[in-house]
């Protein structure tokens, strides 16, 4: 019953916290700004660089690990790779 | 004993010596291949890549088995890794001196140990690139490609070697490499 109402509480909080990366995510338009939402998120930043104008960043959380690819124009994930 | 297996080549009085086991022209010629693979042909982003890198690894290390316990010209004790001799040998060839040696000739030899060498750091920092700890840290990746162009480096340097000694010693590598033998041009004194 306990295990019941935690996943129903998971079920309802969890849209509230996305944590979850996925494409056309919005993650912003500056290389700080995107760096500090994937940190918010709980992702370490390993290693980001600019790539044919895009953000390009990799990420790393628990044992999973993306290489994330953000518009600098519309600040959406435009692909992600997970490795 | 097909080891010391004299022959006629055809030559008049060539010597043809079975030099090179299966083992060791599989291992090279399979190297060869996962080495154009991954460097050219293969996604570096891929699974593949990662499978034929460790098959690359895994091909020296078999060889570095066979190097201890293999037949006669391919074990580590006839090519010592050996800087001086190769110094030595490399002021013979200027001097003009032409003896033939049946497994790799000291500065063969120490292109050999640096290419398994190369291979096995290129192999490990790829795996490491592949660990949550190393994952995007920019020395292991800087690493790897360092070492691969160093291997691109080595390779061009171990073909025009090859091209340079058949040259020298009249012995036709790269055939030897495929059949096995070495012919060796019957002037030639053999070390």
């Amino acid at each position: 019953m306990k295990k019941m109402i935690i996943l129903g509480v998971l079920a309802f909080a969890s849209p509230a916290f996305a944590t979850e990366l996925t494409t056309n995510m919005v993650l912003g338009t500056g290389m700080a700004e995107v760096q500090k939402k994937l940190t918010d998120m709980g992702y370490q930043v390993r290693k980001s660089e600019m790539e044919h104008g895009d953000i390009e960043i990799y990420v790393v959380k628990g044992s999973k690990k993306f290489e994330v690819y953000v518009s600098m124009e519309t600040g959406k994930i435009t692909r992600l790779k997970s490795r | 004993m097909p080891m010391n297996n004299t022959m006629n080549s055809g030559h008049s009085g060539a010597r043809s010596l079975v030099v090179w086991d299966p083992l060791v022209r599989l291992i090279h010629w399979s190297l060869a291949l996962s080495i154009l693979l991954n460097g050219v042909v293969v996604d570096e982003d891929g699974n593949l890549h990662k499978w034929i890198g460790y098959v690359a690894v895994g091909l020296v290390g078999v060889r570095f088995v066979w190097g201890a316990v293999g037949t006669k010209y391919a074990r580590f004790s006839v090519f010592p890794l050996n800087p001086v001799a190769a110094l030595k040998h490399l002021t013979a060839i200027l001097k003009g001196v032409d003896t033939v040696h049946l497994s790799h000739n000291p500065l063969g030899a120490l292109m050999v140990y640096n290419i398994w060498a190369t291979v096995i750091v290129i192999g490990l920092t790829g795996y490491m690139m592949g660990t949550i700890r190393f994952f995007g840290i920019e020395w292991v990746e800087k690493a790897h490609e360092i070492a691969f162009s160093w291997l691109l480096v080595s390779i061009a340097l171990h073909v025009g070697g090859v091209i340079f000694d058949t040259w020298r010693s009249g012995v036709p590598l790269v055939r030897a490499m495929i059949n096995g033998r070495k012919r060796i041009p019957k002037d030639r004194t053999v070390n």
